[in-house]
């Protein structure tokens, strides 16, 4: 009778193979989940002020370090909003991230301008503001959104 | 090595080798955060944040909102570079004057221009026609409620083999009814490493 050898069996090959695929797949969705972006909508109220923000978080490592905890508005120049976001990072260590703002106006179209892409560093348990005013008088809502940066392997972001 | 565990390894090696091989020609987004970052000159994503930045605190001062006449006229002064690269001005002048039409709080004028010169000759030409025509010669051409001065300036210093190099985007707005400047602003933008790299 043959004794199977680990050359030999089907079985006894495909354990240890099927464990590094799985940690290579493991690896991969974890480097694909840092090209996630979160987002942060305002949800307001009846009188159309703030009531809180909504926010969507796919990328879990990203919301770690840069999480909204309130946000503001006020209008400058008479028509215009200006837009006020309070970001807290829970890491014990610096980080930086991307943000930029989106404009829409009462259509719901975005407005283009003033939304280009910016680096931030933020300090461990750190709260920052970020601030952005809108580029029109058109503008009635907005959206942030916050990017990973300098993430493994890849430095492709949106 | 048996052929079972180098099957895996070289799973592993051909993944890591097709992440990080050579990169082809690719269109990336002028705004996005994948653009190169210079330890030598000044990116467009330099001149972006600049004037978002510089034109966000115009707006928030809410001086050009209390122009006598609305839209105030604006006219473009001396803007100059003073880093150690030469670049048009208007990578930057362009970019505010385009946020600030889009205020709706002021127009620039082609009236009048810095040095004698206009950017638009022909505006200028056809505005001095139409008021010739319509009998206005004698009164006042449209002059500009505000002027906008600029200065770009750089400091480097390094430290072993790490350079640092800061960009300093300043910005004055003068009433040209009082001869004041009522607004100033400035954008700093510092970047430090040892090499030039994609991504920020």
């Amino acid at each position: 009778m043959n004794t199977p050898t680990r050359n030999s069996s089907p079985q006894s090959l495909s354990a240890p193979f099927c464990g590094t695929v799985t940690l290579v797949f493991a690896i991969c969705c974890a480097l694909a989940a840092c090209n996630l972006t979160n987002t942060v909508r305002p949800i307001r109220g009846s009188d159309g002020a703030i009531a809180s923000v909504e926010q969507s978080a796919p990328n879990w490592w990203l919301d770690s370090k840069a999480t909204v905890v309130d946000a503001r508005e006020s209008i400058v120049s008479g028509d215009t909003k200006r837009v006020q976001v309070s970001i807290y990072s829970s890491q014990m260590q610096q980080q930086r991230f991307s943000y930029r703002f989106e404009w829409y106006d009462r259509s719901g179209m975005r407005v283009a301008g003033m939304d280009s892409w910016k680096s931030l560093m933020i300090l461990p348990k750190q709260t920052l503001t970020v601030d952005a005013t809108a580029p029109s008088p058109t503008v009635t809502n907005w959206m942030l959104q916050i990017s990973d940066t300098n993430y493994p392997l890849d430095s492709t972001s949106p | 090595m048996t052929s079972s565990s180098s099957v895996p390894v070289c799973a592993v090696l051909i993944a890591v080798t097709a992440v990080c091989g050579c990169q082809p020609a690719q269109y990336v987004d002028s705004k996005g955060s994948n653009l190169v970052v210079s330890m030598n000159q000044v990116n467009i994503q330099d001149f972006e944040a600049a004037s978002e930045a510089l034109v966000g605190g115009m707006v928030n001062s809410g001086v050009l909102a209390k122009a006598p006449r609305q839209p105030a006229a604006l006219a473009i002064s001396r803007v100059v570079n003073d880093t150690s690269r030469q670049f048009d001005t208007d990578q930057l002048m362009k970019k505010i004057r385009i946020a600030l039409l889009q205020t709706g709080k002021v127009q620039v004028t082609q009236a009048v221009g810095f040095g004698g010169t206009v950017e638009d000759p022909m505006a200028k030409e056809t505005y001095e026609a139409k008021r010739f025509l319509d009998g206005k010669s004698q009164t006042p051409v449209d002059l500009p409620d505000f002027t906008i001065t600029a200065k770009i300036l750089e400091n480097a210093t390094s430290a072993g083999s790490t350079k640092q190099i800061s960009y300093i985007f300043q910005m004055s707005l003068a009433d040209t009814a009082s001869g004041r400047l009522v607004w100033e602003g400035e954008k700093t933008i510092t970047k430090q490493g040892e090499k030039n790299a994609i991504g920020f």
